[in-house]
């Protein structure tokens, strides 16, 4: 871990014009129940959830930052590091756990270029929902997700662009094998006209995602 | 405002001049199945290729069939001929597709898959002879694949919205619906299995205003996802049952939670859409007078949503945190209010139990009446939805649904229920698959239709410590044997799984999660420990394996050179992380 506090070298999302929340905040405001859906829409909007925004509502509503914390840290589908340009999401889903050959994760590591994530341990199956582990040029986002019912494709990646409307432009890769797997990830790439990440240096700790304040935001 | 008669005559008009049309027709389903298979590639291939010759060919729109393995599933209808089912059929098929199948008279191209008639077509074959069809029973999945899911007037044509007029004009009091359903023994097809009319009379009977009525989409444990498609294939189904609901509990307000399934969330909006429009919800029900209104609350993933005291809690903008019960959810639910919590395929069973009778319902299946979707999945080849009647015996799923794994490997397992079933032994594949004869066999939780098939390449244990991992992590960490306790017995499964275990680590996992069942306020950590006892139960020999002679029978477990033996410490000083 590196010295730093936490909270001091947290991406605060200051870039970010926070118009849209106004608009979103005065949208669900009056509706019971509304703070998921302010937080949702937030999302949905910029991609992750700032701390700017969270303060912004915060400051337009009765509900509380810590309130709203509590919200966005519950559910495993919010975000509160910036996006990259590309994600990749590895099926976690137990078709694809119990499928899965030893060696397809370290081999969709190696490839993108992240720090290394080991799935000998099951404590390491599902903590890495919220921040992902990110390309050494914080190009992609490399996430473990929860099943995403495409079973009959077991075990899957799926591979999107970052542009917040999820469902349209994704593309499901599968079944992986180790040997096949670079091949199929440049391919997907290459439908969203991009390229894998160039090789890095080194790795890096996942917390370092944290830390990192330029994410995706060059 | 249409009332239900003139409702019924323009969709009737409208199915007509739909299947009497003289050209062929090209149905695409369109669920999330076949999208990520490519069909969304195939249908702009279909109408790329179908403007450049300028071809008199209508493209249509329809949801899951449920061979999911087969997607991109197209159904060919061509005028004096049978409906023909194709898959798969990829983007690159389609030109020669439409020479052969669409237009020309290679019917059987290689891609058929069978035949909606009594009868084999040019050697394609009927949908009755196929085994995998033959076993199941279709009421809830009666329609998918045949109309289209973002067309109410394709439903209503079908009978839909007429249990809704019965109800709404009298013909059926709310009296009456409540004893039909207690006569059809319908009971909540999430998992907890409570008589569905008990509870929508306890909903009925409250005294509190406003009354809610709740659908359950949640649908967040991994391997299974039939509720999604019942959104992607026919959401009307739904809105139906849950107006009844409404009209039977007096209540003006519902509420979808929809897990992170965009296309199911996207299809029932536009269903709710729809509705509105042609007056089935809003101001007055099919004009009559009872206002409803359905709203889409979506998850944002989190597995104990789904749990319906945590659910209302989502839905009231916080964490899901579940609460103890002093008060049933009817009496006090969602904002402390009578609310009535059902899932998505229990209401979807009320329109045919009204119009067929609660008799005709309790004369289907045993054990339980009825029949239940479930979603195949693991290492089989017939990845996919079935609908079934209860008490079919285990082993049709082990054969005939599951068909022949993938990679040719004997079947070692089937697992019923999820991350809280278990894995039945071979053994006890007689055993009728209904939640009374496998709780008898020590399946505690039937859960709500997932099972997955599993080959002899896969072990128990690492089964098990999947399902705990889950479970671990989903838990809320609102109640301390459930936070705490599913993370000691992930700790004690992995390390018999790294050949660390000692004997009396077997001691610690029916200790432990006896006192997490016992203990925990929801049925998340309730229900949690039931893989455990099950393997412990059926699997012994497996698990003791790992112990005493640190070997994988499967080669699964990596296990570690002993001398790391003996570095864990004091296990409960390690940070658990809560969420």
């Amino acid at each position: 871990m590196s010295g730093r506090g936490v909270l001091s070298a947290m991406p605060w999302g200051a870039e970010l014009d926070l118009g849209e929340v106004d608009n979103i905040v005065e949208r669900h405001k009056w509706r019971r129940g509304g703070a998921l859906e302010v937080l949702e829409d937030i999302q949905e909007h910029y991609g992750w959830v700032s701390p700017g925004a969270v303060q912004r509502v915060a400051d337009l509503t009765e509900w509380s930052p810590t309130y709203l914390y509590g919200v966005v840290t519950f559910y495993d589908e919010f975000r509160i590091a910036p996006p990259g340009t590309m994600r990749v999401d590895i099926c976690n889903g137990s078709a694809c756990a119990l499928n899965r050959e030893d060696g397809v994760l370290h081999e969709i590591e190696r490839v993108l270029d992240v720090n290394e994530v080991s799935d000998a341990s099951p404590y390491d199956l599902f903590t890495q929902n919220k921040f992902g582990y990110v390309s050494d040029d914080g190009k992609v986002i490399l996430r473990k997700v929860d099943c995403v019912g495409a079973c009959q494709l077991a075990p899957l990646f799926r591979v999107s662009k970052e542009e917040h409307d999820g469902h349209h432009d994704v593309e499901f890769v599968g079944p992986i094998t180790p040997q096949a797997t670079e091949e199929a990830l440049k391919a997907a790439f290459a439908r969203f006209g991009e390229t894998l990440p160039t090789a890095g240096s080194g790795s890096q700790a996942p917390g370092d995602v944290f830390m990192k304040g330029n994410l995706g935001t060059e | 405002m249409a009332s239900y008669q003139e409702l019924k005559a323009q969709a009737d008009q409208r199915w007509q001049d739909k299947i009497s049309q003289q050209r062929p027709r090209i149905i695409l389903a369109e669920s999330a199945p076949d999208y990520d298979m490519g069909g969304r590639r195939t249908k702009a291939a279909f109408q790329d290729e179908i403007a450049r010759r300028g071809l008199d060919v209508c493209i249509e729109r329809t949801g899951n069939f449920g061979m999911d393995w087969k997607a991109p599933l197209v159904t060919v209808v061509r005028p004096g001929a049978p409906a023909v089912w194709y898959g798969p059929v990829k983007a690159a098929d389609v030109p020669r597709f439409l020479d052969e199948a669409v237009l020309g008279n290679r019917v059987n191209n290689g891609l058929g898959l069978f035949v909606d008639a009594n009868e084999p077509y040019q050697g394609i074959p009927a949908l009755q002879s196929l085994p995998w069809f033959s076993v199941q029973r279709r009421i809830i999945m009666e329609l998918w694949g045949r109309i289209d899911p973002e067309d109410v007037f394709d439903y209503i044509a079908h009978g839909g919205y007429s249990a809704l007029f019965k109800v709404l004009s009298g013909e059926l009091p709310p009296e009456r619906v409540i004893e039909e359903l207690k006569t059809s023994g319908l009971a909540g097809r999430g998992g907890g299995y409570f008589p569905i009319g008990i509870k929508w009379e306890g909903g009925m009977k409250a005294r509190g205003r406003p009354k809610f009525v709740v659908c359950n989409t949640e649908e967040g444990e991994p391997s299974i996802y039939k509720d999604r498609r019942l959104l992607e294939s026919n959401p009307h189904m739904l809105i139906e049952g849950m107006t009844i609901c409404a009209a039977v509990i007096q209540s003006h307000k519902g509420y979808n939670y929809i897990g992170p399934h965009p296309l199911a969330v996207e299809r029932f909006n536009r269903a709710v859409q729809q509705a509105n429009e042609v007056g089935i919800l809003g101001k007055q029900v099919l004009g009559f007078d009872l206002e409803f209104d359905i709203e889409t609350r979506r998850g944002f993933g989190s597995y104990v949503s789904g749990e319906a005291s945590a659910m209302q809690a989502s839905i009231e903008g916080g964490r899901a945190l579940p609460r103890v019960k002093l008060q049933r959810s009817v009496e006090a639910g969602l904002w402390e209010k009578p609310t009535v919590v059902n899932n998505t395929e229990s209401f979807s069973f009320v329109p045919s139990i009204l119009n067929n009778g609660g008799a005709w319902f309790a004369g289907i299946g045993q054990g339980m009446t009825g029949t239940k979707m479930y979603s195949i999945t693991g290492h089989n080849e017939f990845v996919g939805l079935i609908e079934a009647p209860f008490g079919i015996p285990v082993k049709h799923f082990a054969n005939e649904l599951a068909g022949p794994m993938r990679s040719g490997r004997p079947l070692k397992t089937v697992i019923f229920g999820g991350p809280t079933g278990g894995p039945i032994p071979p053994h006890l594949f007689d055993t009728p698959a209904n939640p009374k004869d496998c709780n008898a066999i020590g399946l505690l939780a039937y859960g709500a239709g997932g099972v997955i098939v599993l080959d002899d390449s896969a072990c128990i244990l690492d089964v098990i410590k999947y399902f705990m991992a889950f479970m671990e992590n989903q838990s809320c960490g609102k109640c301390t044997p459930c936070r705490i306790g599913c993370h000691e017995l992930l700790v004690t499964l992995s390390r018999i799984s790294e050949g660390r275990g000692v004997p009396a680590d077997i001691l610690t996992l029916e200790d432990m999660g006896d006192q997490v069942a016992k203990l925990s306020i929801c049925g998340h950590g309730q229900a949690a420990p039931y893989p455990v006892f099950m393997a412990l139960q059926h699997w012994r020999e497996e698990i003791e394996a790992h112990i005493l002679d640190k070997r994988c029978p499967a080669g699964v477990c990596r296990m570690k050179p002993p001398e790391e033996v003996g570095q864990t410490g004091y296990l409960l000083m390690q940070p658990v992380r809560v969420h």
